[in-house]
């Protein structure tokens, strides 16, 4: 390989970055699915151990689903580990989670009836779909720019 | 220099795909063939060399009554990629320094 091939190797990749960019779009409905599918974890986790199984397997059913039709509308699938910036969105995503797991944990007794609960499974909600939309705009940045 | 081209990826359609497989966890044939700009052989030839290499896994599984195939690079196969691309980048950093010392 010379030079030239080299640099037109360098190039080839990268216009397949920036293609793979164009593709890498998500509804609005799938990243708040992302929302849902950490609040109802939650839920989960704070519910007593006997709802903790069943509300445990609609998350996996949720993941599974969110899966298949990822493959089945898009031909691809992109899970959130990714090289590059959006390593930073996953870490942001998981402090949030440990966050409204900890606050839970500590402030809320009877989480179905309590409001606090509630709206720290809205903030979960709102704040996971916002950050799955980030995460998407990142890993296009971060592919047409060449950085991932 | 310190990576090796390597001759497996040294083809375009074949960087290509790897390109791909490097952004995505999987890739189903029709979506790699739209992007490659190739014809159904072309790209099912290189992506068996791949294969054979070792470098990606092909799994065929049905979806609304048709036969798709879907690829994912293995673990040697990311690794191959990642060498290779710096070793092209080294060789055109060190292109452009020779350039700008003349």
């Amino acid at each position: 390989m010379d030079n030239y091939e080299a640099q037109s190797a360098l190039d080839a990749v990268r216009d397949t970055d920036r293609l793979m960019a164009e593709r890498m779009k998500w509804p609005l409905w799938r990243h708040a699915l992302v929302g849902v599918m950490m609040a109802v974890l939650l839920l989960g986790i704070a519910l007593p151990f006997d709802w903790q199984v069943p509300v445990s397997a609609l998350v996996l059913l949720m993941v599974f689903l969110v899966i298949r039709d990822d493959k089945k509308r898009r031909g691809m699938f992109v899970s959130g580990y990714q090289k590059g910036r959006t390593g930073w969105v996953l870490a942001i995503q998981f402090a949030l989670f440990v966050a409204a797991l900890l606050t839970t944990n500590t402030r809320v007794d009877q989480p179905l009836q309590s409001p606090l609960f509630w709206g720290i499974e809205a903030i979960l909600l709102v704040g996971s779909t916002a950050l799955s939309v980030l995460w998407q705009k990142v890993y296009q940045a971060d592919l047409k720019a060449g950085r991932a | 220099m310190s990576n090796a081209i390597d001759t497996v990826l040294h083809a375009p359609v074949r960087l290509q795909i790897a390109a791909m497989l490097a952004r995505a966890d999987e890739l189903e044939f029709a979506t790699m063939r739209e992007i490659t700009a190739v014809s159904d052989s072309v790209l099912s030839k290189h992506l068996t060399a791949l294969a054979e290499a070792g470098y990606v896994k092909i799994v065929k599984a049905p979806r609304d009554g048709r036969q798709r195939t879907w690829a994912s690079f293995t673990p040697k196969g990311r690794k191959a990629f990642a060498a290779h691309m710096r070793a092209i980048s080294e060789m055109v950093a060190a292109s452009e320094k020779a350039i700008a010392a003349e």
